[in-house]
Formats: C-alpha cells, structure tokens, sequence
C-alpha cells in the first residue's frame, strides 16, 4: 500500500502545488469570479487524462513508451513557458494592484486569465495521463484486493491536502511576502518541471544523451522512499539526473531566480514602499 | 481559449493512439516481478510480432519493466507499477535475442532475463 500511496503522492503534488498557488493568486488579487475558468482549465485535463486513460487499460489501443514520454516531455516544456508567463504576470500585476492603475490591471488580467487556464490544464494534464494509467490499473486489481487503489487514492488525496494548505497559509501571508513567496516557488517548480521535461524527451528519444549522467544517488535517495516522492513532487528531483536535464534546470533556476528578484526591485524608486521586494 | 491546449492534447493522443492503436498482440507473455525476482513466462517466442507482457508487482515495492535489444537499447517500458497491481508492456520485437529487465524500487540496472524471438 505505501507504494501506492507514494506514486500517487509524487504524481499529483506537483499539480496540487501549482494549482494551489494560483488559486491564492486569484482570490488575493479579488479575481474570485475567474475560479471557475481555473477549474475548467483542471477539470478538463482531469477528465482527458482519465478517459484516454481508461481507452489504454480496457481497450487494446496502445501508446508506446516512447511516445507517452515524448508527449510529457513536449507538455512539460509548455507548461513551464505558461508557469514563467504567470510569474511575471503576477509580479506586474501586483505593481498594478499597489498603484491602483485600474485600466492596467485590467489589462493585464485579460492577458492573463488565457495564460491561467493553460496554466492549470498543463499543470495537471502533464502528468495525469500516467497517474490515470496508474490509478486505473490499481482499480482494476481490486479483484485482488483493495490496498492497491486505497494507497493510490490516499496518495492523490495527500497530495491535493498540501496543495490546500499552502493556499490556506499563503492567503494569509502580506500581499508583499505573498508575490515574493510563491513567485519563488513557482521559479523552482517550473525549473524542475523543464529539468524532467528534458528527461522525458531523452527518454521518449527526441533528445540524446539518456545514459550520460550528471549524478545518480537512487541508492541513498530512491523515488520508491518518502522523501524521494516529496523531492520529486516538490523540486522535480530525479536521483539519476542526465547532464542534459541537468545543466538545463540550472540555466533556468539561476537567471530567471535573478531576473525576478532584480526586476522587482527595479522600476520603483525606494525598497519600502515595494510589493515585490517586500522582504 | 481553452480549446487550443485540448485541441493540441486531443490530436496529439490520438494521432499516437492511432499510430499503434488497435494492434491485438501476437501473444501474451506474463511476467511476475517482486522485490528480488522477475519471472518471464515465456524466454522463447515463437517469431516476429506485437508480444504483450502483462507485468504483475507482486513485491512490496514500485516496480518498473523494460524490454531492451542484446546491444542495451530500450524497445519499450512501463513505469510505476505499485505493488499489487498490473501492468501491460507491448513491444512490437523482430527476431533475435532481448533482455527483460525488472527495476524494484525504480532504480539501478534490474534484474535481467535474456529472451529469444526466433
């Protein structure tokens, strides 16, 4: 059952993460009214992920590793071009809010909502295909016994719980530390998501370099353990990382890490009066 | 707006499912893997074709399999089989000589099976 519990953990925090912060970002920023798009946005990318996934488990339809990697691969990079888009659109809009340019934030939130729907498809559509294969196939071995599709469903429950609660503590924090926190945190999702993006394409074979690794410490951190799964969901961590995948997470943790501290700073004339820089 | 990412994923799954879809396997191979052991039923298949192994994580646990060609290249895999459940590999193999590799704990080499299509 803990196997179980830890795959579905590892698969749905990510998205329960991501999903989560935005929620926060909507009902901070007064954009209750845009929840439901945000739902459709999870609610659709739920509801393909299990339908294509129930086609591959009852009927003889099949999708080759190769391409499952492939198509995970080529979402995952989508996903972290919205995900960089949504950081810097929150940022900007938080100057807005501060100086109450009412035309400029509509704006931006117009722009904005396109990205944020993608956003929360991509961000549960990446993964749910899998996650759907593995939870059908856990329903389909009940036959044998429940512990397969209990753990399965804990873990997917876990995972929205923490995603749940790091909307509680985040609507909580000061507008400021609110954009600071969860911008940052988005920078490092997003540049582990690129990072196993990468891995997936290797793996599916449109990138080279599968066997090259930078680093492998499955042995002391495997996936299968507790804390691997909350690494994984959490930074995208992989224990046996490709240089590829590697130097990739790097060229984008750094720079848009950098970019998203400096730019907050830049364009108002003093540190206190800024939401961004708040800390 | 929403209907450009789903349109994208639409075309997408189906173009692959249509790629493969459908395809009945020549046979079906059953593979039983634990936390030390990977059992093929079947190491010598009768010729070319679709082969379906139907993996069954009878460990404690995740486990996944891949099926690589004699020179170590992967054909096909399938990842996250928790413990209890089943999953199904297709790979379409020619003949000639493959290794069935099962990884508890999703790491390291795995135990390995040579198998022979004739």
């Amino acid at each position: 059952m803990l196997g179980n519990f830890l795959i579905g953990l590892r698969e749905g925090l990510e998205a329960s993460l991501v999903v989560g912060i935005l929620v926060a970002y909507l009902v901070r920023t007064g954009n209750r009214r845009r929840l439901p798009l945000l739902w459709t946005g999870v609610g659709v990318a739920v509801a393909l992920s299990i339908g294509v996934g129930a086609a591959l488990t009852f009927t003889s339809a099949t999708l080759s590793g190769e391409k499952q990697e492939a198509f995970a691969g080529g979402m995952s990079i989508f996903a972290v071009g919205f995900v960089t888009w949504m950081i810097f659109w929150m940022r900007r809009t938080a100057r807005s809010i501060k100086s109450d340019l009412q035309g400029r934030l509509d704006t931006a939130l117009a722009m904005g909502a396109t990205a944020l729907v993608l956003t929360a498809f991509l961000a549960v559509g990446r993964e749910g295909l899998e996650t759907a294969v593995f939870l059908w196939s856990a329903i389909q071995a009940t036959g044998d016994g429940t512990a397969p599709l209990l753990g399965a469903s804990l873990g997917l429950a876990t995972a929205i719980v923490l995603g749940w609660l790091v909307y509680k503590r985040s609507v909580t924090l000061n507008l400021g530390t609110f954009f600071t926190v969860t911008g940052a945190a988005l920078v490092v999702v997003a540049a582990g998501v690129l990072g196993y993006g990468i891995h997936d394409l290797q793996e599916g074979g449109v990138l080279p370099g599968l066997n090259s690794l930078a680093f492998d410490v499955s042995d002391a951190v495997p996936l299968s353990s507790w804390y691997g799964a909350l690494l994984h969901g959490i930074f995208g961590f992989t224990p046996d990382s490709t240089w590829l995948q590697t130097v990739a997470y790097g060229c984008y943790l750094v720079p848009v890490m950098a970019l998203f501290f400096r730019g907050g700073k830049a364009p108002a004339p003093s540190r206190q009066s800024l939401p961004v820089a708040a800390r | 707006m929403r209907a450009v990412p789903v349109a994208l994923l639409t075309v997408t799954l189906a173009g692959s499912l249509a790629a493969c879809g459908g395809s009945p396997a020549k046979q079906t191979v059953a593979v039983t893997a634990t936390d030390t052991a990977c059992q093929v039923a079947d190491t010598q298949l009768s010729g070319p074709g679709i082969y379906a192994f139907k993996v069954t994580n009878k460990g404690d646990q995740t486990t996944e399999v891949y099926v690589y060609t004699h020179d170590g290249k992967k054909v096909e895999e399938v990842e996250h089989i928790g413990p209890g459940t089943s999953r199904t590999l297709k790979a379409k193999l020619a003949a000639g000589d493959y290794q069935v590799a099962c990884k508890p704990g999703e790491k390291g080499d795995g135990i390995r099976t040579d198998i022979h299509v004739r």
